[in-house]
């Protein structure tokens, strides 16, 4: 940090640029998404070798994320749609609704499928 | 206006619609959140945005020392279910975003214009004193080739010096005065990254006030500027890359 009248004026040109770039919303981190993140994190590390869906389920974290409640349907979509993952559960306690045909179950890509479009018919996730 | 060349991948990660007001006595934080309340069906998230002041002082005798102070929710914010929509409602204006996918100017016209009508009721505003249209882009830089193949638009770097650059901020003002206008065109470059921003605001002030019923062809005029900004910003080879 310089100790001239031109360097002072900088950091202050500096500041005020500060709260224009802040305006856009996609510079703008959403505390939830960013809960979000830190607790599918954290849920996929913690049951990364467990193979019971129930035990994957039941993780802290996971019932964390349906705590969140419809609010994460998005975020859970979005995911689902990039890692996959046994994200069924989380949809159908927060939802209340079950997209899956009975002849699709235990078809990871076929429940995958119902449920992004779901997600779509409700506008949740892009097509 | 102008005619421009329709792409079916332009870079924009987000187009959005800024007015800003001189608030009136009246308006409350209150009156804002009660106007939000109405949009909750299709709104599904509200957050409080609140305002920070942080003052730095620089003072030889005792060094730098900051103070921050908290002044208080100065707004909301709401995003769609899709969040793809984000809306500021601010005691000093309102704000639009469309995230990407970015759809046409004419729906985030439209959008804004439903949603003026809500804010304008609950703010009541004593006047317009700022429009604005600014659109971010995300441009992927072509691994192996100079800045000056994607950009016409650029900065130069002394020819005895090193030509590899590691990051840049460029930040140019330019009035338009036959249209009232100003913009400022920004273009960054973080280091690793092979992604370049590009950040075009158009905007018109005018502190004696902007009338009701010349938002709308102000802001068309102002999108009118930032196209032909977008489109002189870019070398024919990039376009080709976004259609």
């Amino acid at each position: 940090m310089g100790a001239s009248t031109q360097s002072v004026q900088l950091q202050r040109q500096l500041n005020e640029l500060t709260g224009y770039y802040a305006l856009p919303a996609s510079s703008r981190r959403d505390p939830r998404r960013d809960r979000f993140r830190s607790l599918a994190q954290q849920w996929r590390n913690e049951t990364q070798w467990l193979s019971s869906t129930t035990e994957v389920a039941m993780n802290p974290a996971y019932q964390a994320i349906i705590g969140m409640g419809a609010e994460a349907l998005p975020m859970i979509l979005e995911d689902l749609r990039q890692n996959s993952g046994h994200w069924f559960w989380a949809l159908k306690a927060i939802s209340n609704e079950d997209p899956v045909v009975p002849r699709d179950r235990g078809s990871i890509k076929k429940m995958k499928g119902a449920w992004l479009q779901w997600g779509q018919t409700k506008g949740l996730v892009r097509a | 206006m102008n005619t421009w060349p329709s792409l079916s991948k332009a870079p924009i990660v987000e187009g959005l619609i800024d007015i800003r007001v001189e608030q009136s006595a009246g308006a409350t934080i209150a009156a804002l959140k009660a106007a939000c309340d109405e949009l909750a069906a299709e709104f599904t998230s509200r957050q409080e945005r609140r305002l920070f002041l942080t003052q730095l002082n620089f003072s030889l005798e005792t060094g730098p020392s900051s103070q921050t102070k908290d002044d208080g929710p100065d707004g909301v914010i709401l995003r769609s279910a899709d969040e793809k929509w984000v809306v500021q409602f601010r005691l000093d204006g309102f704000t639009v975003s469309r995230l990407q996918p970015y759809g046409t100017w004419d729906e985030l016209k439209a959008k804004a214009s439903m949603l003026w009508a809500k804010y304008s009721n609950a703010a009541n505003p004593t006047k317009i004193v700022r429009v604005a249209s600014r659109f971010i882009n995300r441009v992927q830089l072509p691994i192996g080739e100079s800045f000056e193949q994607t950009f016409l638009t650029n900065f130069v770097i002394g020819p005895s010096l090193p030509q590899s650059v590691a990051g840049y901020l460029l930040r140019v003002v330019i009035p338009f005065d036959e249209h009232d206008a100003m913009a400022i065109l920004t273009q960054s470059l973080d280091g690793n990254s092979t992604e370049c921003i590009l950040d075009i605001d158009t905007f018109s002030e005018q502190p004696q006030g902007i009338a009701q019923n010349e938002i709308w062809a102000k802001l068309d005029v102002l999108r009118d500027v930032k196209n032909r900004l977008f489109f002189g910003s870019f070398t024919a080879a990039a376009l080709e890359r976004f259609k």
